[in-house]
């Protein structure tokens, strides 16, 4: 059976709050003198020199706190991009996953290996998971009796104040190829939303996370389309494959699921 | 053959609901229009997946792919008016028919003279 896959969501539980200050509202940032302004920051309190700040949607862009200018204005040390949103996290703990208990401690390190990879929730603006994927650099245990802890440190600042997920390398969802009987990709010019529905035998198929109230309909009709040419890119790469068992992910899927 | 994909079929709501929908045309039995129940020309055409003696046995559900066509701005159908959009149907079925086994997705063919390429598309089911 051929089949077109996405990666496999694991849910991290029993996970250490990493956050100081999780999914805000950017007033501006300029991405020229790095000047981050939030009204309704508290930074003195909130953030200090040090701390990551990072696009809570796309933590590919993150930044190291330079100076907190006043209690609503702080200057970082590179550019964040044109967030929309975004999260604080001391730089000890910005790149940790931990966990809170011993049988969390040992399960994970029998299921999850060095470059495996981590995703969190976003701030649900164009997509409600974050863009950025992380590598777990390393894994570490600590056996300490009565404080037993295992320890992902990742590449890229993730947030572990709401739902972190995790992907074990060869883990697939997938969803077979020849029983598919047509395929829906929407967008609205009116509520900013994006989906694409699979049409089987007897049943539809969501792919979800698609997007909610992008900031514009552009916005939903450009993620619409790239997802459009990523689902067919599979579709036509697996059905030409010469193996009867052939599959290919869809580019760009981790973060989302089939919904039956 | 077990999937040639043919579109997208683009179809434009009277809300601007956008949708781009792409059908697997290898296993498509026949064409066929149904009379719309005010008498004016055809505008829905079902593409049957499974033939109604089939359904009639008890065999299987019958599976068709919907086609309405509507006016350019989504709020009413767009009669027929001299079979072109069973033209059109067959021209699309015929260039999967035609279609080398590679070619995966065939991209829509608008037949000259078509009235609407405004097209809502949908599975529907019988039984």
């Amino acid at each position: 059976m051929k089949t077109i896959s996405i990666p496999y969501r694991r849910f991290l539980t029993n996970v250490v709050d990493n956050i100081i200050d999780g999914n805000r509202e950017i007033t501006s940032f300029d991405t020229a003198t790095f000047v981050l302004v939030a009204s309704g920051a508290n930074f003195p309190t909130t953030g200090n020199v040090g701390d990551i700040v990072f696009d809570a949607e796309d933590s590919r862009q993150f930044a190291t706190i330079v100076s907190v200018d006043s209690t609503t204005q702080v200057t970082l040390d590179g550019s964040i991009g044109l967030a929309s949103y975004y999260s604080v996290a001391p730089a000890a703990t910005a790149f940790l996953v931990v966990t809170q208990d011993a049988a969390t401690a040992s399960y994970w390190m029998a299921t999850y290996s060095v470059g495996d990879r981590v995703n969190c929730i976003g701030a649900a603006e164009s997509t409600n998971f974050n863009l950025g994927l992380a590598t777990i650099l390393s894994l570490d245990y600590d056996g300490t009796v009565g404080s037993e802890t295992a320890t992902m440190t990742l590449d890229l600042p993730m947030s572990t104040d709401g739902e972190v997920i995790a992907y074990v390398e060869g883990e697939i969802d997938t969803l077979p190829v020849n029983q598919i009987i047509g395929i829906e990709f929407y967008h609205s010019a009116i509520s900013f939303d994006a989906a694409p529905s699979f049409y089987l035998e007897g049943t539809s198929v969501g792919l979800v996370p698609g997007v909610s109230n992008s900031p514009d309909a552009e916005s939903a009709a450009a993620y619409s389309a790239d997802l459009e040419k990523n689902v067919m890119g599979a579709i036509q790469e697996v059905l030409r494959s010469p193996w009867p068992t052939a599959n290919a992910m869809i580019k760009d899927s981790y973060g989302m699921y089939f919904d039956y | 053959m077990s999937v040639k994909l043919v579109g997208p079929f683009l179809y434009t709501s009277s809300i601007d609901d956008v949708y781009r929908n792409y059908w697997n045309f290898s296993k498509i039995l026949t064409i066929d229009g149904q009379q719309p129940l005010d008498g004016d020309a055809d505008s829905q055409y079902y593409a049957s997946r499974t033939m109604y003696t089939t359904y009639d046995s008890g065999s299987d559900a019958m599976s068709a792919i919907g086609f309405s066509f509507y006016t350019e701005d989504g709020t009413a159908f767009q009669p027929d008016v001299d079979r072109g959009y069973l033209r059109f149907l067959n021209r699309n079925l015929i260039n999967v028919l035609t279609s080398r086994p590679d070619d995966i997705v065939i991209p829509l063919e608008y037949t000259p003279g078509i009235q609407s390429t405004n097209i809502e598309t949908y599975l529907d089911y019988v039984g």
